[in-house]
C-alpha cells in the first residue's frame, strides 16, 4: 500500500495543467532543454551516420514522447502574468521540438542535420528560459 | 558407548532441513512435538513439517499456515543422525514428505524436457 | 596452477566482470555522471568493495557448510525473520526481473525495431528458453562474454579524453560543487544500491553449491570475486565517466536506455553503438536470469523444497514452477507498459531498504561455528563486514525520504 502511495507521489509531477511557479516552469523548461538537446546529438550522429536508421528512429520517437509529455503539461497551464510570455514561447519550443524529434527517425541524412540544428537552437532557447 | 551429546533443540534442530535416506531435501523441521514437559524426562515425540506447524511459530506462522494443508508427523524414532541437517531413515515418500513436489512434478511434467 | 586451472580462472573472472553491471548500474552511473560529472566515481568504488567483501563470504559459507546462505537464515534467524526477509526479498526481486525484462525489450527495440509488447513476449521467452535448457555455466558464460561488450564504454571514456586529475579526485569521497546536496545523497544511495544488490550474493551462492565446491576452493573463491567484481566496477566507470564527458555539458538528463548507447554512436560511430547494445542487453539478460532464479532459490530454501537446476525438473517441481512464475509475472509487470527505467530506479531504492534484512544474516552465518567450523570470519572481514553494515543501515533508512524528497533524482 504504502509502495504504490509513494509511486503515485513521486510520479506525479508535472501532471498536466494547473499554475506553475517560476520554479516549476524552470523545471519544465530544464526537462525540455534535456529532450532537446539529445534530439540535436542524435540527430547530428545520425547524420553522420554514427548511428543506425533502426535506432534513430527509436530512439527518437522515444525522445519525441518526452517531449510531447512536457508539451502536455504546459497545455492549459498558467502562470503569474510576468511569466506569461516565457510560458508561451517555452509551449511553442515544446511543439517544435515534438515535432522535429517526431521527423528526426525517418528523414534523410542532409534533413537529419537541419533538425539537429533547429533541436540545438531550441535547446538553448529552453536553457535561457529556465534561466530567467 | 559415547555419551549422548546434548542437542539444543532451538537452536540444533528446529527450522533445520530435513534430508531423507536418498539424501534428498524434504522439508524443513517447523515444529517439534514434546511429551512428558512435567515429568523429569520430556521427550521430542515427533517433527511436525509444513501447513498447521507453523500455527505456534508466531504471528506470520500463524498466516501462513492458513494456506496449507496439515502438517506431517514423523516419529522422531524416524531420524537417523542430528547434524547441521537432520536425516531420516527412509525416502520422503514412505513418511508422506515432499509430497508437494510430487503433486507439482505432474504439471512440471507436461513442460517439454522436464526430464 | 596448472594451465588448465588458469584457464578456468580467467574465464571465471570474465564472466564476473560481464554479469557484474545490471540495468540499475547502467540507469545511475550514467544518470550520476550526467548530473555529476566525475564526482561520485567515489560511492562506486565503495560499492564494489561492499560486493566483494560480502560474496566472498557468501562463496565461503557455501563452500564450507555445503549450503547456500539464504537457506541458513531460518536457521539462525527464526521463522519469523526468515519468512519477513523471504517476504522483503521476493518482492523486490520480482521489481528487479521486471526492470530487467523491460531493458532487454527496449534493447531489441532499439535494434529491431519492432512493437514494444512483442518484444517483451519475446525476451521472456528467449530468457525462459536459455535458463531451460543451458547448463548454468554456459548461461554465466554466454551472457557473461557477450556482456564484456560493455568494455565498448571504457573505449569512448579513454577517447573522449577526460582530464585524468579530476577523474582522480573524483575517486576520492568529498564534498560536491555545484547541484543540490540532496540529490547528491540520493545518487550516492543509488549507487552503493546498484552495486551492492542481495540477489547477486544469493544467487552465487546456490551456484556455489550446485557445483559442489568445498573448502579447497576457497581461494578461487576469493580471486574470482576481488577480480571479477573489482573489474566490473570498471565498467561503472567507464559508464559515468562517458556521460559525463558528452551528456553533463549538453545539459542532457538520460532517461532512456538509449541514451548510453547513444553516446557511444556518438563516439565511435554505428560499431561503438552496435557494440553498447549487445552488451547492455546482454548483461541486463543475465540479470534477468539471475534475479529469477535468486527468487526461487529463495523460496525453496525457506520451506526445504529440494531445489537447483541440476535436479531434474520433475523432481524439483516446486523450485522449478516457482522460477517459471516469476518470469510470467514479471512479463506482466513490463506489460503494463511502465517504464522500465523508472521501474528500475524503485527497484534499487527498494532493495537499498531491504538490505540490511539480507545482509545481517549473511555476517551472523559467517561468523557460526558451527557451520564455519574453523573457516570463521577473520578480523579483516569481520571488520569490512561490520563496516559496511552500518553504512548499509544509514542509507536503508535515507533512500525512501530521499527518493521522494528529491522526486527520484529530478531536484
Amino acid at each position: 500500500m504504502l509502495a504504490f502511495a509513494i509511486l503515485g507521489a513521486v510520479s506525479c509531477v508535472g501532471c498536466g495543467g494547473g499554475t506553475l511557479d517560476a520554479e516549476a516552469l524552470s523545471k519544465q523548461a530544464e526537462a525540455l532543454q534535456s529532450v532537446a538537446a539529445e534530439g540535436a546529438l542524435l540527430g547530428q550522429a545520425a547524420a553522420s551516420g554514427e548511428t543506425t536508421q533502426t535506432f534513430a528512429r527509436e530512439h527518437s520517437a522515444a525522445l519525441s514522447e518526452l517531449a510531447a509529455k512536457t508539451q502536455e503539461s504546459l497545455r492549459g497551464a498558467t502562470t503569474q502574468p510576468s511569466l506569461q510570455p516565457s510560458l508561451r514561447r517555452l509551449t511553442t519550443l515544446a511543439a517544435d521540438t515534438t515535432a522535429a524529434l517526431e521527423q528526426l527517425g525517418d528523414a534523410t541524412q542532409a534533413e537529419q542535420r537541419e533538425l539537429a540544428a533547429k533541436l540545438r537552437a531550441a535547446a538553448d532557447q529552453a536553457e535561457r528560459i529556465a534561466g530567467s | 558407548m559415547t555419551r549422548p551429546t546434548p542437542v539444543d533443540l532451538a537452536l540444533g534442530v528446529l527450522d533445520h532441513q530435513l534430508v531423507d535416506a536418498d539424501g534428498e531435501n524434504c522439508g524443513k523441521v517447523d515444529e517439534l512435538e514434546l511429551t512428558g514437559l512435567d515429568s523429569a524426562s520430556p521427550e521430542v515425540v515427533a517433527i511436525l513439517v509444513g501447513g498447521t506447524a507453523w500455527r505456534t511459530r508466531g504471528f506470520l506462522g500463524r498466516i501462513a499456515s492458513r494456506f496449507s494443508g496439515n502438517a506431517v508427523h514423523v516419529p522422531w524414532s524416524e531420524v537417523k543422525s542430528v547434524s547441521a541437517v537432520v536425516e531420516l531413515k527412509r525416502p520422503a515418500a514412505e513418511l508422506r514428505l515432499a509430497r508437494g513436489d510430487d503433486r507439482w512434478g505432474k504439471w512440471t511434467a507436461k513442460l517439454p524436457g522436464a526430464g | 596452477m596448472s594451465l588448465k586451472s588458469i584457464l578456468a580462472v580467467a574465464l571465471g573472472i570474465l564472466s564476473a566482470i560481464g554479469g557484474f553491471v545490471d540495468i540499475g548500474d547502467i540507469v545511475f552511473n550514467v544518470q550520476a555522471g550526467a548530473t555529476f560529472g566525475f564526482q561520485l566515481l567515489w560511492a562506486v568504488v565503495i560499492g564494489v568493495i561492499g560486493i566483494v567483501v560480502y560474496s566472498e563470504m557468501c562463496g565461503r559459507v557455501a563452500a564450507v557448510a555445503k549450503r547456500p546462505v539464504f537457506d541458513l537464515v531460518r536457521e539462525r534467524a527464526g521463522f519469523g525473520a526468515g519468512l519477513t526477509t523471504l517476504f522483503a526479498s521476493e518482492v523486490v526481486n520480482l521489481m528487479t526481473c521486471a526492470a530487467e525484462v523491460g531493458g532487454v525489450a527496449v534493447c531489441l527495440k532499439l535494434l529491431a525495431g519492432l512493437p514494444y509488447r512483442l518484444l517483451i513476449v519475446v525476451a521472456v521467452v528467449a530468457l525462459i528458453v536459455c535458463a531451460w535448457r543451458l547448463p548454468f555455466e554456459w548461461i554465466e558464460r554466454v551472457f557473461g562474454y557477450l556482456g564484456l561488450c560493455l568494455l565498448i564504454f571504457a573505449v569512448a571514456a579513454i577517447k573522449l579524453h577526460p582530464d585524468w586529475g579530476e577523474v582522480g579526485r573524483g575517486l576520492v569521497p568529498g564534498s560536491h560543487a555545484g547541484g543540490s546536496t540532496l540529490v547528491y545523497l540520493y545518487f550516492v544511495v543509488g549507487l552503493l544500491g546498484a552495486a551492492m544488490t542481495p540477489y547477486e550474493v544469493y544467487f552465487y551462492s546456490s551456484g556455489v553449491v550446485e557445483d559442489r565446491w568445498g573448502p579447497k576452493d576457497l581461494r578461487l573463491n576469493k580471486v574470482t570475486a576481488v577480480i571479477g567484481y573489482g573489474l566490473g566496477g570498471f565498467l561503472s566507470f567507464a559508464l559515468m565517466i562517458t556521460a559525463a564527458m558528452l551528456f553533463l555539458p549538453r545539459g542532457i538528463d538520460p532517461e532512456l536506455l538509449g541514451s548510453p548507447a547513444l553516446a557511444a554512436g556518438d563516439t565511435l560511430g554505428q560499431i561503438g553503438l552496435l557494440l553498447a547494445l549487445v552488451g547492455i542487453l546482454f548483461a541486463v539478460g543475465g540479470a534477468a536470469i539471475e534475479t529469477c532464479f535468486s527468487g526461487a532459490y529463495n523460496l525453496a530454501q525457506f520451506f526445504g523444497w529440494r531445489w537447483g537446476k541440476f535436479e531434474r525438473p520433475v523432481r524439483a517441481s516446486r523450485f522449478t514452477l516457482s522460477w517459471l512464475v516469476i518470469f510470467a509475472l514479471a512479463m506482466l509487470v513490463v506489460m503494463t507498459g511502465y517504464d522500465p527505467v523508472k521501474l528500475t530506479e524503485y527497484a534499487v531504492i527498494f532493495s537499498v531498504v531491504a538490505l540490511p534484512l539480507t545482509y545481517l544474516p549473511i555476517l551472523i552465518v559467517a561468523n557460526d561455528r558451527t557451520y564455519m567450523g574453523s573457516y570463521t570470519n577473520g578480523r579483516v572481514a569481520n571488520a569490512f563486514g561490520i563496516a559496511y553494515l552500518v553504512i548499509i543501515l544509514a542509507i536503508s533508512v535515507a533512500a525512501i525520504p530521499l527518493m521522494i524528497v528529491t522526486n527520484a533524482g529530478q531536484g
